[in-house]
């Protein structure tokens, strides 16, 4: 149950770094943002509290300390000094490394946890003290007494949440005068009583000198499971004045009945028993603070949960196997003549439409949700290099699979590496050559047919791809006298054992290099090229497939398989008789006027003859235009891939296999790979 | 299935092959099915008998009789697939076994299987985890991880011959 627990704070808190990474981030453009400040408080406050729950100490001293700097400056309503951004960003890394297990321990981790704590206490010795009279705009200067009414109403199951109201209170007590009243209006009788559920609210009364603000904090880990509401009485010390028969009478009225409005009608009460004697805050002012409240509770309800990825998996195998019996239905449906089964089965077909494309959806993750991780990248490395870079991204709701965009992120993060090390030059070789100051790097992403395409695209040196080309023959990876074309040449560098870096620095140029990438893509059917003008800057391009997808085919059979062609390739299908086949030179097919290199996939398969009446589909790869002889043309078909599994990984010219209507498995052709594999064992007849 | 399954589940599924009969623990067998339309792979070894749909998934299918070495025959309606849950890597596949025909579930303690004779290293008995006696028949049993783990073809007569010698 603890290990259950440990494992969702672990979680949540790599969840709550990566918010405040990205609000650090956001703050070092704009330190004033009073709005950033606020936001990196609250995350770090959440983290300080679950971190010491846990028993992560180390990481909760560390974040409290950082807490105090941003707390002063959120009410001193100053600019984030960057000292202390630089030493946030460092903390979070440290604390990502504090929150894997193994290396707490070590005197290393031990030595750098020292010097940021000694650094974060010296930099908040240098910062101002807090002046609480500014935190509240609403109230005036001056640190005075005010009595608070408050609404505190736990939702049932707080108690399960593992809080408990009463240490709340009692808390709160900490503040000054104060005095409880609870509702016991909502209790049940004795055995219907669930001692797991918390049926009470309160109306708390506290006279105190803190601010708004602190009141709040206390209820800041239940803000999500509790009604509250805070309403100023007046100032001073009301609860003082109030006379004990008049609590007496509304403890009473209380014990009964609690909620928003009436909350509202005792504080209404209270405040004309008190008017006579204290000035009571203007109206307006108290209904702007709770209109601003209101609309900040109004973003936070934007929900989402976290859902194992297995789940999702299963939720997927049962969609597309209601798909396939939804398919089978239907075709029943049409050969049974009953008008009514054929309404029930289209109804059927539209809401198992809708289900499967909710389904997909919900396996999709933006490739943006890793673009803090580049951001940071990108600004540490300029930083370190001593580069001027600018770091855009475009198109970042594009949307992969949640699987992809996992191993894609190592990928990506090789590319910028590379690119900020070796592409860009430094600021003064960039005025020298005319250029802006600032290199730019550009991340694109876009979807392109059943592909999703990313490019990474720099501003800086360009490759060249003669120098490609010598080392290529220098580190014996190609014979001198190989004919390369120039994207040939350039992508030599994809190739394991290749690195341009003329010294090895920390950022790249370890030896491992750009090859791995091309392994890794290759791994989701995905493909890597790279463009470059010298001089210019270079692009380097990923296209990957959508691997859960809905792959748009047209159907064909080849003796009795089922293969599924991705339409995105399809150009044209022809009729195609033995005679056609008679009388051809160099497998080419004469199609509307125009020579076409065939292939016969029936003989490929090892599947028999062709069919006398046979057709050619005529599929274009980008780079090759050839036709495919099948046996039968059977129609459109949405397929939905299924990986073939672990057993048919060397047959890598299929993307996989799509159930059909009737329970049989049809192939998915990767045509792209299909060619690579026919021209592979192929000899050039001359 | 935890590992205290595995210890106590002491039941065992024989089947045929040729004429032998071999036997598996039940915890590796998740169902016995008929044998529906095969898609074939093109370019796979012909051990590999294609792919069927298992229920939303695609379940590969290992023509038993081509990966021990026998020789092929025409399927008959007493031949089915056996659905194993295998581990391959620290990871569960599961795989769909062609064989003859299934026999029957049989209890034995794990303790009564004969361990296979060391034969001075001539064949490799490290598919067959033991022999046992069930009522006058001798069974087999196999190692189904192993076997499926390998992407060779196993020649079983020879084993068989090893352990009966």
């Amino acid at each position: 149950m603890i290990e259950h627990l440990k494992q969702k704070y672990l979680e949540e808190a790599h969840d709550l770094l990566l918010e405040l990474e990205k609000t650090l981030l956001l703050l070092e453009e704009n330190p004033a943002d009073s709005e950033g400040v606020e936001v990196a408080f609250r995350v770090m406050h959440t983290l300080k509290g679950s971190s010491g729950m846990f028993g992560y100490q180390q990481v909760s001293e560390l974040v409290h300390l950082l807490e105090n700097g941003y707390d002063t400056i959120r009410t001193n309503k100053q600019a984030v000094p960057l000292s202390l951004l630089e030493l946030s960003l460092e903390s979070v890394d440290h604390i990502r490394l504090l929150l894997t297990e193994d290396t707490t321990n070590t005197p290393a981790t031990e030595g750098a946890h020292r010097l940021l704590l000694k650094r974060a206490a010296e930099l908040l010795y240098e910062m101002p003290a807090p002046e609480d009279e500014r935190a509240m705009p609403a109230a005036p200067a001056g640190k005075s007494l005010r009595t608070w009414a408050i609404f505190f109403a736990p939702q049932q199951d707080m108690l399960k949440n593992g809080s408990n109201p009463l240490y709340l209170l009692e808390e709160l007590a900490g503040f000054g005068g104060f005095r409880s009243f609870s509702c016991t209006g909502q209790l049940p009788p004795l055995t219907e009583l669930d001692v797991q559920q918390c049926y009470l609210s309160w109306m708390l009364l506290l006279a105190t000198e803190a601010p708004e603000g602190d009141i709040r904090d206390v209820f800041m880990f239940v803000e999500e499971l509790c009604q509250l509401q805070l309403e100023p009485l007046g100032e001073g010390d009301l609860l003082a004045d109030l006379k004990e028969e008049q609590l007496t009478a509304l403890a009473d009225k209380i014990a009964l009945a609690l909620d928003k409005e009436s909350f509202a009608a005792y504080v209404r009460e209270l405040k004309t028993t008190t008017a006579q004697v204290k000035p009571v805050v203007s109206p307006e002012t108290a209904q702007e603070t709770t209109a601003q409240l209101a609309s900040g509770v109004k973003e936070k309800s934007v929900t989402s949960i976290r859902v194992a990825s297995d789940k999702l998996d299963d939720l997927m195998n049962l969609v597309s196997e209601l798909v396939a019996n939804q398919e089978r239905l239907s075709l029943l449906a049409e050969l049974s003549m009953m008008p009514e089964l054929a309404g029930v089965a289209e109804e059927i077909e539209k809401i198992t439409r809708q289900l499967r494309d909710k389904t997909f959806d919900i396996c999709l993750v933006p490739i943006g949700s890793l673009l803090t991780r580049f951001k940071r990248l990108v600004r540490d490395l300029s930083q370190e290099l001593g580069k001027n870079i600018a770091f855009e991204a475009e198109g970042m709701d594009t949307e992969l699979d949640k699987n992809v965009i996992d191993s894609l992120s190592d990928c990506l993060v090789h590319i910028l590496r590379n690119c900020i090390d070796h592409g860009l030059e430094a600021e003064a070789e960039r005025i020298a050559k005319g250029k802006n100051p600032q290199g730019t790097i550009l991340l694109k992403a876009f979807n392109s047919g059943t592909n999703v395409v990313i490019e990474i695209k720099d501003d800086g040196r360009g490759i060249s791809s003669e120098k490609v080309r010598n080392k290529a023959v220098e580190k014996g990876l190609i014979r001198p006298d190989q004919v390369l074309t120039e994207k040939e040449s350039l992508e030599l560098i994809l190739m394991p054992g290749f690195s341009t870096a003329q010294s090895i620095t920390s950022v790249s140029g370890r030896g491992v290099g750009l090859d791995v990438v091309k392994k890794k893509i290759k791994e989701l059917r995905g493909e890597v090229s790279i463009a470059s003008k010298v001089g210019q800057g270079a692009t380097i391009t990923i296209a990957l497939p959508l691997t859960i997808s809905i792959i748009d085919g047209l159907l064909v059979r080849v003796a009795d398989t089922d293969y599924v062609l991705p339409l995105s390739f399809v150009e044209k299908s022809y009729s195609v008789t033995p005679a056609d086949l008679l009388n051809t030179k160099n497998n080419q097919l004469i199609l509307d006027g125009e020579p076409v290199i065939y292939f016969n996939l029936a003989e490929a398969f090892s599947a028999g003859s062709l069919s006398n009446n046979a057709f050619g589909v005529v599929i274009h790869t980008g780079t090759m235009r050839m036709a495919l002889l099948v046996d039968e043309i059977i129609g459109e078909y949405q397929a939905v891939l299924k990986p073939l599994g672990k057993f048919y990984q060397e047959q890598d010219f299929l993307s996989g296999g799509s159930l059909m209507g009737d329970g049989t498995v049809a192939l998915v052709l990767d045509p792209q790979k299909l060619i690579q594999e026919i021209t592979k064992n192929r000899t050039i007849d001359i | 299935m935890s590992k205290v399954a595995e210890q106590t589940i002491n039941s065992f599924l024989s089947f045929k092959l040729d004429r032998e009969t071999f036997g598996v623990n039940v915890n590796k067998v998740i169902e016995i099915l008929e044998v529906p339309h095969i898609t074939k792979i093109p370019k796979s070894p012909a051990f590999m008998r294609g792919v069927i749909n298992l229920r939303g998934t695609v379940l590969p299918v290992v023509d038993a009789r081509l990966k021990f070495g026998l020789k092929e025959i025409a399927d008959s309606v007493n031949t089915c697939i056996i659905v194993f849950n295998i581990q391959v890597a620290k990871e569960q596949v599961m795989v769909g076994a062609l064989v003859d025909a299934v026999q029957e579930v049989f209890d034995m303690d794990e303790s009564q299987l004969m361990p296979p004779p060391s034969i001075g290293g001539k064949f490799r008995t490290d598919f067959i985890r033991g022999m046992a006696r069930n009522e006058d028949d001798f069974v087999m049993m196999l190692d189904v991880d192993k076997i499926f783990a390998s992407e060779e073809i196993i020649n079983l007569q020879q084993e068989v011959e090893a352990v009966k010698a």
